[in-house]
């Protein structure tokens, strides 16, 4: 998974598909990892669901994927917006999840039940970045380097720069995040919702 | 370069996007069988192949329906049969064109409307002597 050009241009459809059949399993693995962090929270989507959309929007032309831009980066970038606007749907339509069906409210005396669209207080409504952080965070608090690299992370910090920021050598900044990438690999985002 | 204006759960991910892109195949695997991984990828970007095939069939299918719509509107005479054939009418007593003798009522609605639309033509032309039939 190293086609970088630098190019401006973009792959055509047929070029994205033969590029995507290169992908190794630990591509795969590392594009699932992305969609997973991505559907935390997000009601109805599993990283399966967003993963498979990123790619149907790039095959059918609705998404450019850009010339030089790592694989990774591109469809990191198409299921943050994917998921993004679903959170968006998910908060303004009141067929959802968290629409809040009251059969007590009666019109005109009738015993119609209301559907009120109103959402309530629950940990996958409203899911800001803060508050996706706030899940992740939440998930490793049992292990202190971890929330350290991931405030690391989160404050743009990688690699080299965060391992001396943390004030750790290579080897303890290599398993933390092997750590963390366990973490993902075990998440359960349905589960986590609840 | 750090870029403080960026949410902070943004920069998480692009963090976590760079080390995945930095960690070995083994490292990111972590024990998976990395040929049973790939054929779950390969099987979502076939699933993903046929559904974009399926969008584009009916994004196509949407604007076919579109055109004809345009087309057949751009089709339509845009002054009703009544005038068409009172314009023919007119036209055919009228010396500067020179019709075919034929009765109106003996013409389809299209030849009358394909009649209008020359003798139109000729007049906004600022011809006279042309044989609209």
């Amino acid at each position: 998974m190293s086609v970088t050009t630098g190019s401006k241009a973009d792959l055509t459809v047929q070029e994205i598909a033969a590029l995507l059949g290169t992908f190794s399993g630990a591509d795969w693995a590392r594009a699932k990892r992305i969609a997973t962090l991505y559907c935390q929270g997000l009601d109805g989507w599993m990283p399966d669901d967003l993963l498979q959309e990123a790619l149907t929007k790039f095959l059918a032309g609705d998404r450019r994927w850009p010339l030089g831009e790592h694989p990774l980066v591109v469809l990191k970038t198409a299921m943050h917006s994917i998921a993004s606007n679903a959170r968006k749907r998910n908060r303004i339509s009141p067929i959802d999840g968290s629409v809040v069906l009251d059969p007590s409210a009666e019109s005109d005396g009738g015993m119609a039940a209301v559907v009120d669209s109103r959402t309530t207080i629950t940990p996958e409504d409203q899911v800001s970045g803060r508050q996706q952080l706030a899940a992740v965070y939440e998930a490793i608090a049992s292990d202190e380097d971890l929330e350290l690299l991931a405030m690391a992370w989160a404050d743009d910090l990688r690699g080299n720069e965060a391992e001396r920021e943390l004030g750790w050598n290579k080897q303890k900044y290599d398993a933390a995040r092997n750590r963390l990438n366990r973490r993902l690999k075990a998440w359960d985002p349905e589960r986590r919702a609840k | 370069m750090i870029d403080k204006l960026k949410p902070p759960f943004d920069n998480f991910m692009d963090a976590v996007v760079d080390e995945l892109i930095a960690m070995t195949d083994e490292e990111v695997l972590d024990g998976a069988d990395s040929e049973a991984e790939k054929a779950a990828g390969l099987e979502l970007l076939a699933a993903a192949k046929m559904r974009a095939g399926q969008r584009r069939l009916a994004a196509a299918k949407v604007g076919a329906a579109s055109f004809k719509k345009q087309y057949d509107a751009a089709d339509q005479p845009e002054v009703s049969m009544d005038e068409v054939r009172r314009y023919i009418t007119q036209a055919s007593n009228d010396s500067r064109y020179t019709l075919a003798a034929r009765s109106l009522s003996q013409i389809s609605d299209e030849e009358a409307l394909r009649i209008y639309r020359q003798l139109k033509a000729v007049e906004s032309d600022g011809g006279v002597s042309g044989d609209a039939e």
